[in-house]
């Protein structure tokens, strides 16, 4: 199964929000999508849901267009799961009847109803009324919902929200599991290193469109990947010359490629940047985060504020 | 749609709303014969002593000139015998045993019997046009003769069904029609513009990403609820008529079911028994509150203020007055028939002067409306209910 957007803009009145969207999804496969609040990631989900209007642009899933008209949307909406918001569940039903209702709904698959219920712990409270619940029971509420639903294709947004790292864990076993099952899985979080846990792509909004793809798949060059100040990057520049691709991520870290330097070069490097007071160092390829603070400039100001007597770099 | 009907059927019944209404509305109509003894109510026999003071104000009003010659003494004969007649009757009825009292039938007579014979000397004064003061007698005295004709239609009801002529408007009878007649005109439009004004609103509001996206036309998730809505308004109110007779029975006479009651056919008032009059009200009510139930439910989905829904509700059902202002062109008005004890009993016939409304049409009538609702949130459906900003068109440029 494969699901394929092409060139979809949508708008807010005059307002555009996202434009000339496109990508193909293969079954099998979970997609990060990441932007900073307000820059449409949800907006992308309602879209091809149909829950707002689409200025232009198609949805196909295995070549079929499913255009605005009632049938189709109605055929799609078989096809895709939205994870709800937990704000949104009936408050006083359990959640074993909300789980029950989405498989009843979707695939009819109530014998499966238990085995999710176990799979992600709710055994001891998901009988009991969901207006008792925290909201990390209710994110995992929202999440067997969709898990019960068994559609093929399932957008999980902001799915990770109020969850323990215990939960992330677990919900993040059960999303590689559903891949393994050959769903079309796309998943909004800001979580970015628990991203490049289990997605194979991840989608960057930026400027209303799809700006970038980072491809767990394709191979990557190592970075000397450097958590330092401002003042500490630019003394360090000053004392010797980086190669080519050095990008300053935000105020907080310094990436340096390795791919074009020899290892005596990498060694240099790096014996210089063991004399960094308070500097830490790790290697590797560029991860979600990075990409993430590369492409929308994010700045720790926390970590400024942690470091502002630290003024001798070497 | 069985899933669909289980699962919103749960989500209604979970509803704390839906439940006190339905227990408020059961409350009301099971406790409504209690509530109606209080209710100050005229006696037919105070009735009828104000018919018999009527009878005797006419022979001060004739001039004694006028009933002199054959004709003259003929009407005072009838006139007399009617103002005896009445206050046979009137005796009969305080006694409270049935059409006659016991051990005085010789001298009372029968009600029916009384009845009848006043109704054929009316008849009588209706003919005599020579009479000097006939106008007089028109003007004040003498009913119709379409009512002198539903009167004795009424006791041939009654002597055809071996009834006694009722003297307790507090009977369980009586009080089960006022009660049907009044839930179908007013009390049902309450309970389902309160139960569904705001049905799908709490879940665009409340539920939003539960509810939406599910793979369910919206179009069939409307009938389900709306069927839904209807049919647990009427359980409770089927439910709370019979408690509300159950009770009555045990303070008050029962009266008959099968007491004659007035329908409007063909054009004409005929005599039915009282459960057959019921049934035929409630058959009524449940078509126009199902055609309703799906107007509110759909502009729940529409509209997210329940005020104006009420609102739009109330003016639909009272939507048959602007016809006193305007008008009406044809007995074929929808709007006539949310009215249906006007429509039943032929009083929405006389006043609007067209004799085509009659009961049967509504069905008729309903399938057309419920044909063009379909059609009307066909076109609604296929908008987007979207969370934050209302309506949207969902077709693409």
């Amino acid at each position: 199964m494969t699901l394929t957007i092409t060139d979809m803009t949508v708008a807010y009145g005059d307002r555009v929000v996202l434009e000339n969207i496109s990508f193909t999804l293969n079954e099998g496969q979970i997609i990060g999508l990441v932007a900073p609040n307000g820059t449409g990631k949800t907006t992308l989900f309602n879209a091809i849901m149909r829950f707002i209007p689409v200025r232009s642009g198609t949805i196909e899933v295995d070549g079929t267009a499913y255009s605005a008209k009632d049938k189709d949307v109605l055929a799609l909406h078989k096809l895709i799961t939205f994870f709800p918001n937990q704000a949104d569940l009936h408050e006083n039903f359990s959640g074993t009847e909300h789980i029950q209702m989405y498989a009843d709904m979707w695939s009819g698959k109530r014998d499966q109803v238990q085995a999710i219920i176990k799979r992600l712990e709710m055994e001891d409270y998901v009988d009991r009324k969901v207006s008792t619940y925290s909201l990390g029971m209710r994110q995992r509420l929202c999440f067997a919902m969709v898990v019960a639903a068994d559609t093929p294709i399932m957008f999980m947004d902001e799915v990770m929200n109020g969850l323990d790292p215990e939960n992330v864990s677990l919900v993040s076993d059960i999303l590689i599991d559903l891949r393994r099952d050959g769903k079309i899985i796309m998943v909004a979080s800001h979580l970015l290193d628990n991203l490049d846990e289990y997605a194979d792509k991840v989608f960057f909004l930026k400027d209303k469109q799809l700006h970038f793809v980072f491809d767990h798949h394709v191979d990557k060059i190592d970075y000397f990947k450097l958590m330092c100040t401002q003042k500490q990057a630019e003394k360090l520049e000053e004392s010797i010359a980086l190669p080519e691709g050095t990008m300053h991520l935000g105020n907080s870290m310094l990436c340096i490629p390795l791919e074009t330097l020899n290892e005596k070069e990498q060694l240099a490097l790096y014996q210089m940047i063991r004399q960094m007071k308070d500097g830490a160092l790790t290697v590797g390829p560029l991860g979600t985060g990075e990409y993430y603070s590369h492409l929308y400039g994010l700045e720790l100001h926390s970590y400024d504020r942690g470091h502002e007597h630290e003024t001798e770099p070497v | 749609m069985k899933t669909l009907i289980k699962w919103n059927s749960r989500l209604m019944l979970r509803d704390w709303k839906t439940r006190l209404l339905l227990i408020g509305f059961f409350v009301f109509l099971g406790s409504f014969s209690l509530l109606y003894r209080q209710q100050n109510v005229t006696l037919p026999e105070m009735q009828l002593r104000a018919e018999y003071s009527d009878a005797h104000q006419i022979f001060r009003m004739i001039p004694d000139s006028h009933f002199e010659g054959e004709i003259g003494q003929e009407v005072q004969q009838r006139l007399g015998r009617n103002s005896i007649l009445i206050g046979l009757n009137r005796y009969i009825m305080t006694q409270r045993e049935g059409n006659t009292v016991e051990g005085l039938e010789e001298v009372v007579s029968d009600y029916l019997n009384n009845g009848r014979e006043m109704a054929e000397n009316n008849l009588y004064l209706h003919e005599e046009t020579d009479f000097e003061s006939y106008d007089l007698l028109q003007d004040v005295y003498l009913p119709s003769i379409e009512e002198v004709e539903q009167q004795i239609a009424f006791f041939n009801a009654l002597e055809d069904n071996n009834l006694d002529i009722e003297w307790n408007p507090y009977a369980s009878s009586q009080i089960l029609q006022q009660q049907v007649e009044l839930f179908v005109t007013v009390i049902v439009f309450i309970a389902i513009a309160l139960l569904a004004g705001d049905h799908f609103t709490k879940d665009q509001v409340k539920n939003y990403s539960v509810t939406q996206g599910l793979p369910v036309p919206f179009k069939a998730q409307w009938r389900v609820r709306s069927g839904m809505l209807w049919f647990l308004t009427w359980v409770v109110a089927l439910g709370g008529l019979a408690a509300s007779y159950l009770i009555s029975l045990f303070f008050e006479t029962s009266g008959s079911l099968n007491y004659p009651t007035e329908i409007y056919m063909n054009q004409t008032i005929r005599y039915i028994p009282l459960w057959q009059y019921s049934l035929l009200l409630i058959g009524m009510g449940m078509i126009v509150s199902f055609l309703f139930l799906l107007i509110i439910t759909g502009l729940s989905w529409m509209i997210r203020n329940v005020y104006l829904t009420l609102f739009i509700t109330a003016g639909l059902v009272l939507s048959y007055t602007l016809w006193q202002v305007f008008p009406p062109l044809t007995g074929w008005q929808p709007s006539f028939y949310t009215n249906s004890v006007g429509v039943l009993t032929g009083q929405m016939a006389r006043q609007f002067q067209l004799p085509g409304i009659e009961f049967w049409r509504l069905p008729l009538i309903a399938l057309v409306i419920w044909l063009a609702l379909e059609g009307a949130f066909h076109y609604l459906f296929s908008l987007i209910p979207t969370q934050s900003l209302g309506l949207k068109r969902r077709e693409t440029k």
